[in-house]
Parts: C-alpha cells; sequence; structure tokens
C-alpha cells in the first residue's frame, strides 16, 4: 500500500479511530498496529509477510537467549553472531544475489566461462533493508546490554513493523522505539494535528516536487546520449531534487502518520540542501541510516581515533557499506566511495567551510555530481552523462529549450514547486518541518488563514501531482 | 479527541465544497477537446449501419481521412478514437449499446494500454465534466481513482478559466487558429480531428525506452470478454495494430502484445512494423501524424479492409 493512494486514505482513518476509540489498553493497541501493520505490507505483496514474520520473531527469540545466556559470555556471542548472520543472509540472498551472481558472470565470461545458472531473478521485497536493519540494531543493542531484551512479543512485532516507517524508514533504534510500544499512550490534540501537518507538507514534496521532477529526469536519462549539456545539468539538478522531495517527503509522511498514534519517530532530514560542506551535508540527509552505520559500524572499527590511515579505512568501508545498502548495483557502491573521497579530501586539506551562499551552492553542485552516479543504470552511463553534461562547449540554447519545450508543463510545476519548497524550508529551517507554525506568528495567531493555507495547499497538491507515484527508497 | 475530529471534518467538508462551487458554478468549457466525446456518440446513435467504426485512442483521432475512407468503400465511417487517456474500457463500453449488426469495428488499440491503465486523472475528470457527469456511475474502480485524483485539477482549471474571462470574453477553450490547441472544434463531422493538419510538426524526439513490462492479464481478459459480447451482437471486427512513427514502435511494442491477442482468438490482421510510418511524418508526438502521414495511413487502412484476408469487409462491400 502506498501513502498517496486512495487505499491508504481510507486504511490510515479506520486504524486512527479503532486505534484510539476500541482498543484501549496498550497490548490491544499494540495488536491492531502489528495487524494494521502486516495489512499494510501484505498488500503490496503477502507472500513476503512471512520473510517479516521470520526476521521478527528470529530477533526476538535471540534477543531473549541473549538475556538468558547473561553471564555466559561465549554463548551469548554466538547467539548474537547468529542472529546477525541470519539477518545478514536473508538481506543477502534477496538483495544482492542477483548482483553477485550478475557480477560473478561477468567476470568468468571475460574468460570465456559461461555461469549462467547462477542467475535466478529473486524478486526484492519492499523495505528488507530498513527493517533488517532495525532488527539488528536492537540484537547488538541488548547483547552490547545498552537495552534488556523484549519479553513482550506484540511489542517487539509493532516495533518491527510499525507501518508508517516500515518500508522506507525512519530505520528507528530499539531503544527509542521500543518503550514507546510499552508506555500507556493517550490523545494529544497538538501532536495529532502538528502530524497531519508533516504529513501535508510530505504530500506536497512527494506528489508535487518528486513527481513532477520524475517526468522531466526520466525523459532526460532516457535519450541523455543525444540531449545538449544543459538538457543534462536541468535533468541531474532536477534528480536532487526529486530525490530529496521523494525521500524526505516519504519520511514526513511516516513521522507525521506516527504521531497520529501517539508514536514519536526520529528526524530523517535537517534541509539538507543548506548544508555548507559535505560532512554537514551527511548531518542532515537520511540521518536515521548514517547514525545507524556510524553506531554500529564505524564506532566500533575505531572510528577516528586511531590513526589516519584507519580513520581514512572506515570511511571508505562506511560509505561503501551504505552506497551497497542503497542497492545492488556498482553505481551505488561507487557513489558512496565518491563521497568517502569528499569527506576524506576535506579531512585531509583542514578547510573548514563558513556557511555562505558560496559554499552552500559548491556543496549542492558536488552533491549533484554524486546523484548523478546514484541515478546512473550503469557505471558507463554515469561517466557519459557526467562528461555530456561537464562539457560547457557543447551548450546550445536553441536546441535546450527545443528538447524541454515537450516537458513545459511538469518543468514549470516542478521549478514553481521547488522555489515554494526552498523558500518554506528556509523560513521554517530551524522548525522540524516547514509547516510548523509559532504560535506567535501570523498565521498562528490566525485560525482561518491557516485552514485557508491548509486548504490550498492540499489543493495544489492534489491538482498539480505528477503520475509517478511509487517512492524511489522503496526498492532499497 | 472529538475536537481533533471536528476540525478535521470541517476541514474535509469545506475542501469537498470548494470544489463543488468550483466545478458546478463556473460554466462549463464547451469547446474543451474532450466535448468532442458527446458528437462521437451522437453519430454512433445517428449514422445508419452497416458502417466503419474507428475505435481507439489519439492515434485514431488524429491518423485518419474518414471521408477518404467512405468515398472508397462507400460505407458511412465514424471516428471515434479520442484519447488515450480515457482509456478503452470506458468508451467501448458506452459505445456498445449503439453498435448495430453488421456494423464493421475497427480496433486500434494504442501498445501501452497493453501494460498499464492509461485512464489519468488529467482526462477522466474533463470526460466527466463533458458528459455531465452522466457515465459515473459506469466507471471501474480504476477510473474513479482517476476521477477523484484529478478533479482538485479540473477545479482550479475552471478557476483559471473565471480568472480569464474578462480579457477574454468567453469560458471556451479558444479556437486553434494561429497555434495548434486541443479543442472540441478542432474536429470535423465524421469525428477526426483535422484542425493539427494545417499547423507546423514538431521533430520527434526518439528515446531509448523499450518496454519490458508483461501484459496486463485483466486487461486483456476485459478486452477478450467485450470483444466476445460485440462478435455476438453480430459486429465484425478488425483488430489492428496502432499507427504510430518507427522510432517509437521499435520502443513500446513488443511480441507479448500480439500474443495476448492469438491467446484470446482475436489476433492483429497485419504484422505491427507494417503499421509504422517514417519518424519525419510526425505531427506532435510518436501516435500523432502531419496531413502527409494521415493521407498515408489512411491510404493503408483502406488497401487492408479491402485486401482479400479481410473477406467480412469484402464480403459486406460485395453485399452492398
Amino acid at each position: 500500500m502506498q501513502f498517496n493512494s486512495l487505499v491508504f486514505l481510507i486504511f490510515l482513518p479506520v486504524v486512527f479511530l479503532l486505534y484510539w476509540q476500541v482498543f484501549k489498553s496498550v497490548r490491544w493497541r499494540n495488536l491492531l498496529i502489528v495487524v494494521a501493520s502486516y495489512v499494510f505490507y501484505g498488500w503490496w505483496d503477502w507472500r513476503f509477510l512471512g520473510l517479516i514474520a521470520f526476521t521478527s520473531l528470529f530477533s526476538y527469540v535471540c534477543g531473549l537467549l541473549t538475556e538468558y545466556y547473561g553471564k555466559r559470555q561465549r554463548l551469548q556471542r554466538i547467539v548474537c553472531a547468529v542472529c546477525i548472520a541470519v539477518n545478514l543472509l536473508i538481506l543477502g540472498v534477496f538483495k544482492y544475489y542477483n548482483f553477485f551472481a550478475d557480477s560473478l558472470c561477468a567476470l568468468l565470461g571475460l574468460f570465456g566461462w559461461q555461469a549462467d545458472w547462477a542467475t535466478l531473478n529473486v524478486v526484492l521485497p519492499v523495505g528488507i533493508s530498513f527493517y533488517t536493519f532495525q532488527a539488528l540494531s536492537y540484537t547488538i543493542d541488548v547483547y552490547c546490554s545498552r537495552i534488556c531484551a523484549c519479553h513482550d512479543v506484540v511489542s517487539f512485532l509493532a516495533y518491527i513493523s510499525f507501518f508508517p516507517q516500515l518500508v522506507a524508514g525512519p530505520i528507528e533504534r530499539a531503544s527509542r522505539l521500543l518503550p514507546q510500544f510499552h508506555q500507556e499512550r493517550h490523545f494529544s490534540y497538538a501532536d495529532a494535528v502538528d502530524g497531519c501537518r508533516q504529513m501535508l507538507w510530505g504530500f506536497f514534496k512527494k506528489m508535487v516536487v518528486a513527481d513532477n521532477c520524475a517526468a522531466v529526469v526520466n525523459t532526460v536519462w532516457a535519450s541523455y546520449p543525444c540531449e545538449p549539456s544543459t538538457v543534462l545539468m536541468v535533468g541531474a539538478v532536477l534528480f536532487t531534487f526529486q530525490i530529496y522531495c521523494d525521500f524526505s517527503g516519504y519520511s514526513d509522511i511516516a513521522i507525521g502518520c506516527a504521531r497520529l498514534f501517539g508514536i514519536r519517530l526520529m528526524r530523517n532530514f535537517c534541509f539538507p540542501y543548506f548544508s555548507h560542506d559535505i560532512a554537514d551535508f551527511w548531518r542532515r540527509w537520511h540521518i536515521s541510516l548514517m547514525t545507524w552505520l556510524r553506531d554500529y559500524v564505524y564506532i566500533p572499527l575505531g572510528g577516528n581515533r586511531e590513526g589516519r590511515f584507519r580513520t581514512l579505512r572506515n570511511t571508505f568501508v562506511v560509505w561503501g557499506i551504505s552506497g551497497l545498502w542503497h542497492g545492488a548495483n556498482w553505481t551505488f557502491v561507487c557513489w558512496g566511495f565518491y563521497h568517502a573521497t569528499l569527506l576524506t579530501i576535506y579531512r585531509l586539506i583542514g578547510v573548514k567551510m563558513k556557511s555562505s551562499i558560496l559554499s552552500v551552492a559548491f556543496t549542492f553542485f558536488l552533491v549533484v555530481i554524486g546523484w548523478v552516479i546514484f541515478r546512473a543504470p550503469t557505471l558507463n552511463d554515469a561517466f557519459s552523462y557526467l562528461s555530456q553534461m561537464l562539457c560547457v562547449m557543447e551548450w546550445n540554447q536553441n536546441q535546450t529549450v527545443s528538447r524541454l519545450m515537450p516537458l513545459q508543463s511538469a518543468l514549470t510545476i516542478s521549478v514553481a514547486g521547488i522555489i515554494f519548497m526552498l523558500l518554506c524550508e528556509w523560513h521554517r529551517r530551524h522548525c522540524l518541518h516547514a509547516l510548523q507554525f509559532a504560535v506567535n506568528s501570523f498565521v498562528g495567531r490566525h485560525t482561518s488563514v491557516r485552514y485557508a493555507c491548509y486548504e490550498v495547499l492540499a489543493m495544489f497538491t492534489i491538482a498539480f501531482s505528477g503520475s509517478q507515484s511509487e517512492f524511489i527508497y522503496f526498492q532499497f | 479527541m472529538k475536537r481533533f475530529l471536528k476540525r478535521f471534518s470541517f476541514l474535509f467538508l469545506l475542501f469537498v465544497t470548494l470544489h463543488l462551487v468550483l466545478l458546478f458554478a463556473i460554466p462549463a468549457d464547451q469547446n474543451q477537446y474532450l466535448n468532442a466525446y458527446n458528437h462521437k456518440q451522437r453519430l454512433l446513435n445517428e449514422v445508419p449501419s452497416p458502417r466503419i467504426i474507428f475505435m481507439g485512442g489519439s492515434n485514431t483521432a488524429f491518423g485518419i481521412n474518414s471521408r477518404m475512407v467512405e468515398d472508397s468503400l462507400k460505407l458511412p465511417v465514424i471516428n471515434h478514437g479520442l484519447h488515450g487517456g480515457i482509456g478503452l474500457r470506458f468508451p467501448m463500453t458506452e459505445a456498445l449499446p449503439s453498435l448495430r449488426r453488421g456494423d464493421i469495428v475497427v480496433l486500434q488499440a494504442e501498445y501501452s494500454i497493453f501494460f498499464e491503465e492509461t485512464c489519468n486523472a488529467e482526462t477522466m475528470p474533463k470526460l466527466m465534466a463533458a458528459t455531465r457527469w452522466q457515465g459515473a456511475t459506469r466507471l471501474s474502480a480504476a477510473e474513479w481513482n482517476a476521477v477523484l485524483t484529478g478533479t482538485p485539477m479540473l477545479a482550479l482549471s475552471h478557476l483559471k478559466r473565471l480568472l480569464l474571462y474578462p480579457f477574454r470574453h468567453s469560458f471556451d477553450t479558444p479556437e486553434p487558429q494561429d497555434h495548434f490547441a486541443y479543442a472540441a472544434s478542432g474536429f470535423n463531422a465524421y469525428g477526426d480531428e483535422v484542425s493539427h493538419l494545417q499547423f507546423p510538426s514538431t521533430a520527434y524526439v526518439a528515446s531509448s525506452y523499450k518496454e519490458t513490462r508483461p501484459v496486463r492479464q485483466e486487461f486483456v481478459r476485459w478486452l477478450h470478454d467485450i470483444l466476445h459480447d460485440m462478435e455476438q451482437r453480430g459486429i465484425r471486427l478488425v483488430m489492428l495494430p496502432p499507427t504510430c512513427v518507427e522510432s517509437y514502435f521499435n520502443g513500446h511494442y513488443t511480441s507479448k502484445i500480439a500474443d495476448a491477442l492469438q491467446s484470446i482468438g482475436f489476433p492483429y490482421l497485419v504484422q505491427p512494423e507494417t503499421m509504422t510510418v517514417p519518424d519525419s511524418l510526425v505531427f506532435n508526438s510518436g501516435y500523432h501524424l502531419n496531413a502527409q502521414g494521415v493521407d498515408m495511413n489512411t491510404r493503408r487502412i483502406i488497401g487492408i479492409l479491402l485486401s482479400l484476408e479481410c473477406p467480412k469487409v469484402t464480403y459486406l462491400i460485395n453485399e452492398q
């Protein structure tokens, strides 16, 4: 089930009313969340419900065993290792089998050997990377005694499968989310209203900006070898906004939706395109994944405290994993290494960028280059696109206009949407989201103005929505 | 909780009321492109049988010279094709009661319809507005989805027409005069879109798109049922591939379509590649032909209908 579908618009109010009006105890509410989450996930493909149930129950049992073997460290370590290995194996089979099998076939093909038997075309279950990382965080935290093992299976199932963040995050930590499922929840008017506002803003970003950008970007990428460099530049910049609005839009909807149920999810984006350097960008982009990798990979490897070489190695390991996490393709790995290289260069030079329009623009340019690598189907395409895009000699205004003319409508809506979004986000950059009105502001003081804003934004969101409906991060 | 539900319901009702006011309080656009649908439906009711009826999307509307077909085959012709964005289900189901024994239906369904639901949020609400929402009770779930999603856009377009009224002194889409505009007045009496023939073409930009999606089985089943129903009513069917330019054909046609049609017993009458035209004969999209393309396509279709490979038509013509 997609957030931006009519089914979800019926599903959400039904679950919301049942949650607050019919089910009053914590246990029953958690059970409702589990059932609703499984319906939500099964709507896409019911066959993979078994997989998520297995991952949840296996991690739950391993958590209990880890606690049970509290004083026998060796057994504890074995249980934890088995749990991590099984989770990674499931992820590996479903997400990376095709990739490694194809790479192996290609490699053997270089030596003239046929290995077609290795390819299986395994279907990728939606959101597998997200819930697997969430399960891993629980196992590691229990092993490290950061949290106690969860004894309530319903709460644990709700933690892994909580539908707002099930398929595309934020990747929550057990230490933050699990206790919320144990607590009594009371309806908060302020929370629910702000959650609705955040959802509205998320829908705007996804349906107006991301989906209209997608129409232009897909067309440009479909015929990039014969496009002039200005058109490629437009395609690259629009993809930069598309992926941001798509993913942060999803996160806004997820966080807002969770607040309707009295659950607070962690922030996933903090206006990343206002960053003044690459390190700042990564503190603001996909925060839940970045902090996950920092806490469970980078710091255990030694972080930046064991000399320059180790720091360099750790940086590349983390970014390699981050790239591979995004998808089973060398372009993602290359994208990860590209950012690792940029971070290393910044660190080696030791330049501390001050926040200015120039530094923001330069960071944005570096990020755009990265997204071209990320968007490309193959590394070859990425380099061809970049070399063509950066070839200033080929700029041709007339050709650009004639190429973009058929995309006029989507392009106009995209640009207008981007400008509006940037202005709103810049204005509210110290808040959690752009529609968080200050109580003493003009809009905050006047209910009628606020209502008019909601109505107009809702109407424009539906009226100018683009045709692509699936979220990009579903495939990760 | 009650306060939240009350306010939320109030906002929702306000949203719906705002739309209803914009949709129904502003005079309808009498010249919007999809208003041509009413004329086509009228033709179906009024033109005597036997007749040749071209059905499909805009490739049919833009690609046929019905008068030439009528003169060659000595049978009345109706061009019922209008827009790919309304899909095939709604126009064909609505047309079915008006079809009579002995009619010849030439169906040219666009390739994309075999892979995705083509009725979209931009077009379906406009079609509903054109038909004064009369077909609303007969819409499928997917069509309702498109109508509901697209209604705010339609409401905003009504608002735009209202704002432009002081300058244009009309609520209607302007006549296509110095540039091509999708308008109901662009159609001739047969239902052919002819206004585009007088305007210059835009160059076709070929993309590297390659169709890889599986064929929608529910669409194929539905197509089988309606075509079977037509045959039962004594309507003669001629399945033709849609006419499009070569580059478009190369990216969007796969043999899965022909296989699917073969499997339901309604195969294409000719090889799909024979229905392509050079890229230079495009008007403004892979399916819209310029004057030269229309002429070439019409001659080809006449040839097909006259050929021995279509005995039913030949029989009928001889019978006349």
